[in-house]
């Protein structure tokens, strides 16, 4: 694993790991694979081998001889979404390298009404597991349940679920809030000192997770020592694209003509879309920005962001479609996984040597 | 409806001495005339003589300044087209109100379907229209299942007309039908005004093509610049005749 | 005359959709939709061992099922020549609605109550805009479906809001005689709807004031009550199809029904009913709503890449609306 250097509290942060009802780990103190890393089981090594570039954290050892006919389903929430798309690649990837069935179907663009639809049509290739990451997954814990099949949430935890692997929202945000911290403390000796600092969370409101994300972000930030004057939420809606970030960010420069922002932003999309919006005003020099999910979209950005964006937490989108399938392989077996905390962030001075074919 | 029958030979329209202003513009002074059932009036005359003005008083979309309308010497206030229907007078205009996406058996019959409860009687509606067209002679007509649009322009007219029919209109207004239609549709207009004056109505048709309705009207009403330049039986007259009615009314003829 | 004289020669006088016999170009366009989904069926049948099982039959009867009701209520409000894309925000606003009034604690069916007064008033203030200021009705239902998704959106303080008791409206979820509710709630609306347009008085009437409004309207067909009652169909059925949606998802989202504007356009263009009015029929748009159906379901089995799949659905519209465009120009000429 690589860590960033400096950021002494984020590595605290991530030795954390959340405990969800119905899939709790054993322990914490260790990233290796838990439980009896035998002969007939995938380790840690083999499974960094065979991730490379995208350096997996295993979540369970995987058995080498898993049942003939162990078969997943996974319904994606948006492909046309560079997070979603490189996770399905990674999921897809775990299920050829573990040996098992893997059939995915796709919301569009997060059209969650279609989930309870697009589980029976996947149903029809009897699954033991699916997957599926909403907002509003009642009617599924339901419908899976009537059929005997697992309910793995992903991302979003749902109540009543078989089971829940998804970064933890709280240590993600604190530590995009440290790393926010970081980039602005040199600032406010110098250039920003003596302006009104405002912190800027953008979320969803409709989606408490994401709320739960930027608003820890705002404890990261105050745990590490910088007292913002305000801290301000403004919501990005039904979606959270590049262009509702633009948007959104538009607005707020407007309405904070004389203050400095640091920002940290749910996902890429918004943060990028921050970002254009900050450079169409001109306000490079007012604002910094922290980025969550570290996807081609946002570590493309450092290409060309004017030093705004100071870092992107990796949430591994591709990584964390690889430990889907290893945790619903555990849920099959009845056997436990451990839920990683975020630990890696992505910066303008490691983004290349992370992610070289960028 | 009811209207009272009075004797045959009364004229089934008198119109008496009607006048109609737009502002300043006279569109009408003082027009007489009678129609009786049986009958086919050609109502003639130039661009801007008064045409379109007279029909729409009579049915219903205009309200006359001065003078009396009477249906079977009934004298008739209309304040609405639906007065006029009432009254027995029907009007074809030139777009035909058709359904265009609708077969014959709704075009004739819409708004007056023939129904059990809620339900259409699709049979009743077809098997009358049936009727009706074959007492026009159109029983080449197909009553169902062909939308009216694909129809050619002669047909469309056809249909326009037949629906006064089934309105139980007496009188039948066609404004300008041959306007748009070849030489054999538009004789084939005029064999239909025919069959409506055979079974009793009453046809007045406007046109500013005498060659067109020489040949089928009864009679001839020539307006010119808003006044009745002439009224003449077509056994009474010669074209030259109704040609300087129409170009200088009654003053130089 | 009596009517003896004519009734009996011809053809039984059964009225069938009036259309143009003559023309072989317009009845390729016509049977098009049924070859189309011919061969999808084949394609698929042949490509996944899957596809033509009942189990998957069903699952694609049950899926079309909210798709097929918005769309059977957008083709009666079509065929009066009014287009209503407010379908949308009626199911986000009854999805929300009443899972935040059963929230509250009222009985299931009286939420369901306040969400049918609630779709009745989008309909009557589409019919407000439409007929009595007169604005044109796709402008008028997209300004009244974007106030009620935002009301849906405030109601439910932008949160997914989970339905308190799930088991309420778990019957959407049985199978009657092996069949989903929806399935079959989806029939009775496709019947009901086609006993409607083709055997009532209403019907024809709704077809009248879709072809020639000015004509229906001097044939003394009430042409405003006509635009109303469409509209509040159309708005009723999104109704129903609210309360679906959430018995199957078990929560209001005010997200819900925002993508639904695809496939119900598509299943209802697809048809060939055109945007003019007049015409159409809700077997027809049956007929789109299964191709839509069935090209979802056939390549998730066959796992084909979502990009292509948006790509088969987009190339879908577009062939409906090239087809539309030719029969405009052939019924011009
Ligand atoms: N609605 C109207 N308002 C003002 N002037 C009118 C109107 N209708 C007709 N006119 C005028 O009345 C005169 C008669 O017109 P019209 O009855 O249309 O003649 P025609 O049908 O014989 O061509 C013309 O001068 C015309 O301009
Ligand atoms: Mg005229």
């Amino acid at each position: 694993m690589k860590h960033i250097s400096g950021l002494s509290s984020a590595l605290a942060i991530s030795a954390t790991v959340l405990l969800m009802a119905g899939c709790a780990t054993a322990s914490n103190d260790s990233a290796e694979p838990a439980a009896a890393a035998g002969e007939g089981r995938y380790t840690q090594q083999d499974v960094t081998d065979a991730t490379g570039i995208h350096d997996v954290t295993s979540v369970f050892s995987v058995p080498k001889q898993l049942p003939d006919d162990l078969n997943l389903a996974y319904i994606n929430p948006s492909l046309a979404t560079s997070f979603f798309k490189a996770m399905s690649d990674g999921y897809k990837a775990a299920a050829d390298f573990y040996g098992v069935d893997l059939h995915e179907a796709d919301l569009g663009n997060f059209n969650f009404a279609d989930a309870v639809n697009k589980y029976d049509t996947l149903a029809v290739f009897e699954p033991e597991v699916v997957g599926i990451l909403t907002p509003s997954g009642a009617g599924l814990v339901d419908r899976t349940r009537a059929d005997g099949v697992k309910l793995l949430a992903s991302g979003i935890p749902i109540e009543g679920a078989d089971g829940f692997i998804g970064t933890p929202e709280r240590e993600t945000g604190m530590l995009a809030g440290t790393v926010l911290a970081d980039g602005v403390a040199p600032l406010l000796e110098d250039e920003w000192a003596g302006r009104e600092l405002v912190f800027v969370g953008l979320g969803q409101a409709a989606i408490p997770t994401t709320m739960e994300r930027v608003e820890s972000g705002l404890e990261g930030f105050e745990a590490a020592g910088i007292q913002p004057a305000s801290a301000e939420f403004p919501d990005l809606g039904k979606s959270a694209t590049v262009a509702d970030g633009t948007r959104i960010m538009a607005d707020f420069l407007t309405a904070h003509p004389d203050q400095v922002l640091a920002v940290v932003a749910m996902n890429d999309q918004a943060g990028v879309g921050a970002l254009q919006a900050v450079q169409a005003a001109g306000r490079q020099d007012d604002v910094r920005i922290v980025t969550i999910g570290a996807d081609e979209v946002g570590r493309s950005a450092f290409k060309n962001d004017d030093g705004i964006i100071v870092g992107e937490v990796d949430l591994n989108p591709w990584g964390a479609g690889w430990r889907w399938v290893e945790a619903a392989i555990a849920l099959s077996m009845d056997e436990e996984f451990v839920i990683p905390a975020p630990d890696r962030v992505i910066t303008r001075d490691n983004v290349a040597e992370l992610y070289p074919e960028d | 409806m009811t209207i009272d029958r009075v004797p045959t030979g009364a004229p089934l329209l008198s119109v008496q001495g009607i006048s109609k202003s737009f502002g300043h513009i006279q569109a009408l002074t003082d027009v007489s005339f009678d129609i009786a059932p049986g009958e086919v009036l050609a109502l003639l005359g130039d661009n801007g003589a008064g045409k379109s003005t007279l029909i729409k008083i009579l049915s219903g979309l205009y309200a006359n300044d001065t003078g009396e309308i009477r249906m079977r010497g009934i004298p008739q206030r209309f304040h609405s087209p639906a007065d006029a229907k009432a009254a027995g007078i029907a009007t074809v205009y030139q777009d035909l109100a058709l359904v265009d996406t609708r077969d014959v058996a709704a075009n004739l019959f819409l708004g007056r379907e023939y129904t059990k409860g809620p339900f259409i009687d699709v049979k009743r509606n077809v098997a009358e229209s049936r009727r009706v067209l074959e007492g026009l002679k159109l029983g080449h007509l197909p009553a169902s299942g062909v939308a009216v649009g694909v129809m050619s322009g002669g047909q469309r007219q056809a249909v326009a007309v037949a629906r006064t029919v089934v309105s139980g209109a007496e009188l039948i207004i066609m404004d300008e039908p041959t306007a748009a239609l070849g030489v054999s549709e538009s004789a084939k207009v005029m064999d239909l005004a025919h069959e409506l004056r055979d079974s009793g109505c009453a046809v007045i048709i406007i046109s500013h093509n005498l060659q067109q309705v020489w040949d089928f009207a009864d009679r001839f009403a020539v307006l010119h610049l808003g006044r009745l330049a002439g009224i003449r039986r077509r056994s009474e007259t010669t074209v030259e005749e109704i040609v300087q009615l129409i170009v200088y009314g009654a003053g130089e003829a | 005359m009596t009517a003896t004289t004519v009734a009996q020669q011809g053809t039984p006088p059964t009225s069938p959709p009036p259309k143009p016999k003559s023309d072989p170009i317009d009845r390729i366009l016509d049977v098009g939709i049924y070859i189309a989904l011919g061969v999808l069926v084949i394609v698929f049948s042949i490509a996944s061992p899957y596809f033509l099982t009942v189990g998957n039959l069903l699952n694609i009867g049950q899926a079309v099922a909210q798709t097929g009701i918005l769309a059977a209520g957008v083709t009666i409000a079509l065929i009066a020549g009014q287009l209503d894309i407010s379908f949308g925000s009626v199911i986000a606003v009854t999805a929300v609605l009443v899972a935040v009034l059963t929230g509250a604690g009222l009985p299931a069916a009286v939420a369901v109550l306040g969400a049918v007064v609630a779709g009745l008033l989008v309909g009557i203030l589409n019919g407000v805009l439409i007929v009595n200021l007169n604005i044109s009705s796709i402008i008028s239902t997209l300004a009244v479906g974007t106030a009620v998704t935002g009301a849906a959106y405030l109601l439910a303080n932008g949160q997914v809001i989970p339905l308190p008791d799930p088991a309420a409206f778990s019957w959407v979820n049985v199978r009657v005689f092996g069949l989903p509710v929806p399935m079959l709630i989806a029939i009775a609306v496709y019947v009901a709807g086609w006993v409607l347009l083709a055997k009532t008085k209403l019907g024809a009437h709704i077809y009248a004031v879709g072809g020639n409004s000015s004509a229906a309207l001097r044939a003394g067909i009430p042409v405003k009550r006509i635009y109303y009652t469409v509209l509040v169909i159309s708005s009723s059925l999104a109704v129903l199809a609210g309360v679906i949606v959430l018995g199957r998802t078990g929560a209001g989202d005010p997200s819900y029904g925002a993508a639904d504007m695809f496939t119900v356009l598509g299943a209802v263009l697809l048809s060939g009913i055109g945007l003019g009015g007049g015409t159409g029929s809700v077997q027809r748009t049956f007929v789109g709503v299964l191709i839509i159906g069935v090209l979802a379901n056939g390549l998730v089995l066959l796992g084909v890449q979502s990009y292509y799949q948006q790509l088969v659905n987009g190339a879908v519209l577009v062939l409906a609306v090239v087809m539309e465009a030719i029969r405009r120009k052939r019924r011009s000429r």
